[in-house]
């Protein structure tokens, strides 16, 4: 994982696995498979969802890559790609009335970073309920503040980079970014 | 500028969207004011608690074999397929084994005709309709002298031939 590569090493690797290289999109799968995964996890706050969100979306990646005409938009374009299968995935489990990724009631979805199991039981107990909570605090956001608000904070994108993921002006990028993050911050107030 | 607009450039400076000159301008006014201090505290913190929680999460080990298989083993998703899959939902296929059955029985009842009886029936109907009002196809054989071309259909005058008309 964390594979370093130019941009320039990066669109041949684009180049050569449009052209159906398996090796070359492994690569790019090591590039990005984890900051894609840390974006749906964002998003759905489920972890075994987000396993077969960046499944699928890189599957799908793999097939459309042909059509992706300027490489260099490779990194934006899997993330929309990633966005629109949360979206997807989101309007499936509203049909059949199952977990929204708009509902506030899901259960603490097991994902407990390493580092903190050498922390002390009640510390470990304390982060463990803060993750709990900035989760929650994510997931009553409305997708469209969400899914920027990640981008900008968690993913360090600029507005611009922002606006050409969810195909939105920088305006209005700027403007649900600044809402969403007064919201996060009245949901952690206690936390501050 | 009043805090409510240093507050604006405080997101940005937090988005990382200033440049050198702006960001040492907003710094220096966090230094100097109280209010917005506190305001980049706060939100600096709610961007490390929503960076924090996921940094260590990394996709299953096994996304990537899952990945390759299906890339590997599965035909290039065509235009269509999606298509061909929505049909082989449960009720699609249900709908259509129910038109087929409609279809079917349609067809055996055309191809099996009349029966005996009834065509017994039907020469029955007949016989009762021919001696209650003539028999039709009679009368038209026979249009009768009112019909104008009568003549013209037997061959004797042709009332449109000019020519023949001349000649008399």
């Amino acid at each position: 994982m964390g594979l370093e590569f130019s941009k320039g090493q990066l669109e041949e690797l684009v180049k050569s696995a449009s052209e159906g290289s398996v090796e070359d999109f492994h690569k790019l799968y090591e590039v990005f498979s984890v900051q894609v995964y840390k974006f749906i996890l964002g998003m759905t706050g489920d972890e075994s969802e987000a396993d077969d969100i960046t499944q699928e979306t890189f599957i799908k990646v793999f097939y459309k890559l042909k059509k992706l005409k300027d490489p260099g938009y490779f990194k934006f374009w899997l993330y929309r790609i990633a966005r629109n299968e949360v979206y997807q995935r989101h309007r499936q489990l509203k049909r059949r009335g199952e977990v929204s990724i708009d509902n506030e009631e899901i259960g603490y979805y097991g994902f407990i970073p390493d580092d903190k199991e050498g922390l002390d039981p009640e510390k470990q107990v304390m982060s463990r309920e803060l993750d709990s909570v900035v989760r929650k605090a994510l997931q009553s956001l409305k997708p469209k503040y969400r899914d920027v608000l990640i981008l900008a904070v968690q993913e360090k994108m600029t507005y611009e980079e922002i606006s050409k993921v969810v195909g939105r002006s920088v305006v209005s990028v700027k403007t649900d970014i600044y809402r969403a993050r007064q919201v996060v911050k009245e949901k952690l107030d206690r936390y501050l | 500028m009043k805090c409510k607009d240093w507050k604006i450039k405080i997101f940005e400076f937090l988005d990382g969207a200033l440049g050198e000159a702006e960001a040492s301008k907003v710094l220096s006014h966090i230094e100097s004011c109280p209010e917005c201090r506190r305001f980049h505290e706060e939100h600096s913190a709610v961007g490390n608690l929503v960076s924090a929680h996921v940094e260590n999460a990394a996709p299953s080990p096994f996304t990537w074999s899952k990945i390759e298989h299906r890339i590997t083993s599965e035909p290039e998703a065509v235009p269509g397929r999606a298509i061909l899959d929505y049909l082989r939902m449960p009720r699609f296929a249900y709908g259509l084994a129910s038109a087929l059955v409609l279809i079917c029985l349609a067809a055996l009842i055309q191809l099996r005709g009349p029966s005996s009886e009834e065509l017994q029936l039907l020469a029955e109907m007949d016989a009762y309709t021919i001696e209650a009002q003539g028999n039709p196809f009679i009368n038209m054989r026979d249009p009768g002298e009112d019909n104008p071309f009568f003549s013209y259909e037997s061959g004797s005058v042709n009332p449109f031939d000019n020519k023949a008309e001349a000649k008399k």
